[in-house]
């Protein structure tokens, strides 16, 4: 219970209901996931998990907030 | 009062700048040898001119400003009085020309307005007049080069009065700007203040919000940027004795399945020239520089920021070398007199060949753009050469306005696109090649103008081309790219947000406020906190829609389509309502600012929490410390939202570990917390008055 339920677990920005991070995040999570959609299109088969992996070494070609979505996801969310 | 040099009755000759004043009183002087004279400080010049005594005297841009009527930093601020710019405490310099102009006022018969001929000249005019000389009208001149020729004839056919469209819509414009800078700047620090409790100044402007706007909506949008693959197919033929690449007829396949089954149907390495296109081209020529242009075109060539090109192209209107840069306009009409121009810009050595070329051609009737201005033409020579104080920066922009204008008498030029298709197994790939054959126009705007050309192979059609290799290769989409100053403008222009006087002080003022930083522009977390708070809030204030209305309504005022008074009224009234709004979501706008600028209390500190607040139900109950007396106790985090202000408080003891339990009180449904010291561990409902705690007390 240290931590604060309402809060983004990136940012600890206040975040709005059921949403799991604040505005800014929930936007680069929905990037995200559409991202993810031309992503399988374009190869065919890709796990989530690849898909991720592969953008985290595209680096500096990936938007600040989304990168920060996606450290959040392989590495903190569990 | 006057000089013993200067005696009454004479006619005042009201300059923008002392240079200027300089350049027309050396034309209007008939001896072309005016008399200096020093006034605290300031020369003026006395002319003589058909038996007639004409003082020229210059100001040093604007010497009156608007001022607040009333208490500072409340609002809505709606009242307001030109004073002189000194007396505001800014520009002192601008003390002594006020001065100047007083102590002429008694000996005056007659007043000429000289200033530059557009809005803001208009109003610098007016205001010296009304403020200095008590006066609502004066002759006006009107020219666009600060050329002997053009002031002698802007003299002789001088208008009875002041450009009163020109002046109103100048005037509109200052009113507005100052309206929505002091009421938005006073309501957003305010806001801050209220929260945070300190001062911190949050300026926002008509025409700087949406600017902001547009590079804080930029930086998200890299920010969320995902780049996707997608693949390109190379290949190389060799064709015509010669090692050639050419492209597949897609420039962009999306999935790696089509990109390895087009590879793998090219693998027989073998194609066929199915067709040989071959067309000739015009390479259009570009319109004359107002400008926007020439800024856009300067920080390309040269890397100058807009308002360095603005800068030092003022000066060199000053010296009489240009014409005046603040315009719009496209056009370089007949009257200019270009044969004229181009005679003398052929006496500069290192224009002489070029403009010989164009006077033997006698063709003067240049190429045009089709964007017009209501005081001046697109920006020119006037045929003088630099003088040898120049610095490289104004040689280098002289340069460029002189190639523009020598292009713009020059036809188009000509160029024959070759395109070879080349057939592999229903696969289409292409060879571009192009030629030049004629230069036109570019001929006289190098180096500022390149041609690339590549050579086609000789070729017909059945030909068999072998291909060297073909291959797919992967790459990913790119992010948008920021603005830089030069972009940043063409986007204002677009959006027609402010002025082209006014553009490039606008972004330089952002940059100075801290708004935004870099030479790839980024927002800074001021600037893209108050974007932020104010697009939830008062979207209106910062998206261009509101901001484009009122630059056309100072359009429809310059027209003298609408009134001045009538409009003005209706922009308070609006403000006011506006304002009243923003008055009502003070707290809140406060709250999300501070909570974004990382000013709240205790921001950094870890939240123990406790459970649900059983006042608000909204609020999680917290620890806290209050800062004064470093006391704990437990308070509910909806008492810094405006919405709630939650005062639920428990108080807990000072000594000992505090841990949430998760455990709900069975007396009165509160949060139980343990308590951990040295000597011992309880559990225990928060609240002093539980009855838990009563019958402990009794047992004991």
């Amino acid at each position: 219970m240290k931590n604060s339920i309402k809060h983004c677990p990136i940012c600890k920005k206040e975040k709005n209901g059921e949403n799991t991070f604040c505005e800014i995040h929930e936007k680069a999570k929905k990037s995200l996931l559409e991202g993810y959609e031309l992503w399988l299109k374009a190869y065919g088969i890709l796990s989530w998990e690849a898909y991720l992996k592969e953008l985290s070494a595209l680096d500096e070609r990936v938007g600040k907030t989304v990168k920060e979505v996606i450290d959040y996801e392989r590495f903190f969310k569990k | 009062m006057p000089t013993s040099k200067i005696t009454p009755p004479y006619i005042i000759g009201i300059a923008e700048k002392p240079q200027a004043a300089n350049r027309l009183a050396w034309a209007i002087d008939e001896q072309n040898k005016p008399e200096k004279v020093d006034i605290k400080g300031v020369s003026v010049y006395l002319c003589k001119r058909n038996k007639k005594k004409i003082i020229i005297v210059p100001a040093i841009g604007h010497l009156f400003t608007l001022s607040q009527i009333g208490e500072n930093w409340l609002y809505p601020a709606l009242d307001f009085r030109w004073i002189p710019t000194y007396k505001e405490g800014k520009s002192k310099r601008t003390k002594k020309y006020v001065e100047v102009f007083q102590s002429l006022r008694n000996g005056t018969k007659d007043i000429i307005i000289m200033t530059d001929y557009d809005r803001e000249g208009e109003v610098i005019g007016y205001l010296i007049l009304k403020y200095v000389f008590g006066k609502e009208n004066a002759k006006r001149m009107k020219f666009s080069t600060l050329t002997k020729r053009d002031i002698n004839k802007a003299f002789d056919a001088m208008e009875k009065s002041l450009d009163i469209g020109f002046l109103n819509a100048g005037l509109l414009r200052h009113y507005v700007d100052w309206l929505y800078g002091i009421n938005f700047t006073t309501a957003l620090s305010n806001a801050y203040k209220r929260i945070t409790g300190k001062f911190k100044l949050l300026s926002i402007g008509r025409v700087q919000g949406p600017t902001l706007f547009f590079i804080v909506e930029r930086e998200e949008k890299i920010n969320l940027f995902v780049p996707i693959p997608y693949w390109k197919i190379s290949a190389e033929v060799k064709m015509g004795g010669n090692n050639l690449s050419v492209s597949y007829f897609k420039d962009k396949i999306d999935t790696l399945a089509e990109a390895q089954k087009i590879s793998s149907e090219c693998s027989s390495l073998e194609g066929t020239i199915t067709d040989i296109k071959s067309e000739e081209k015009p390479i259009y020529n570009q319109p004359p520089f107002n400008l926007s242009e020439l800024q856009r075109q300067a920080y390309w060539f040269f890397k100058f920021s807009p308002s360095k090109t603005l800068k030092i192209a003022e000066k060199l209107y000053l010296k009489g070398i240009i014409s005046y840069p603040r315009t719009d306009s496209q056009k370089l009409p007949m009257t200019l007199g270009h044969k004229n121009i181009l005679s003398k810009l052929s006496q500069i050595s290192q224009y002489h060949e070029l403009t010989e070329e164009i006077l033997e051609k006698k063709k003067f009737k240049p190429f045009e753009g089709k964007k017009t201005d209501a005081a001046h033409p697109a920006i020119h020579p006037t045929g003088l050469p630099l003088d040898s104080q120049s610095t490289k920066d104004e040689r280098n922009l002289f340069d460029l306005i002189v190639k523009k204008y020598l292009s713009v008498f020059a036809g188009p030029g000509k160029k024959i696109e070759k395109r070879i298709e080349i057939s592999v197994n229903k696969h289409i790939f292409y060879f571009k090649g192009q030629e030049l054959i004629e230069e036109g126009w570019m001929r006289y705007y190098k180096p500022y103008v390149s041609f690339e050309e590549k050579a086609t192979p000789n070729v017909e059609l059945n030909d068999k081309v072998i291909f060297n290799f073909i291959k797919h290769e992967k790459h990913f989409t790119k992010p948008p790219n920021r603005f830089n100053e030069s972009t940043l403008l063409k986007k204002m222009e677009d959006e027609k947000l402010g002025t082209k006087a006014t553009r490039a002080d606008i972004i330089t003022t952002l940059y100075t406020r801290e708004y935004i930083e870099g030479i790839e522009i980024k927002p800074t977390l001021l600037g893209e906190s108050i974007i932020r708070v104010l697009l939830k809030n008062f979207p209106l204030i910062i998206t261009p829609t509101m901001t484009r209305n009122l630059e056309e309504m100072m359009d429809k005022i310059q027209e003298e389509k609408r009134e001045l008074k009538s409009e003005l009224i209706s922009i308070q009234q609006e403000l006011t309502e506006t304002l009243k709004g923003f008055h009502e979501k003070e707290e809140v706008i406060g709250y999300e600012l501070a909570t974004d600028l990382h000013s709240m209390p205790n921001n950094n500190e870890q939240t123990t929490v406790l459970g649900k607040c059983p006042v608000c139900k909204k609020g999680e109950l917290i620890i806290v410390k209050n800062k004064k007396t470093k006391k704990r106790f437990i308070a509910c985090s909806a008492f810094r939202n405006p919405k709630i202000q939650c005062k639920a408080t428990f108080p807990l003891p000072q000594y000992g570990n505090i841990y949430p339990t998760e455990e709900i009180c069975e007396y009165d449904n509160l949060p139980m917390i343990k308590i951990e010291n040295k000597k011992k561990t309880i559990i225990s409902c928060i609240s002093m008055d539980c009855p838990s705690k009563k019958s402990d007390k009794n047992e004991k």
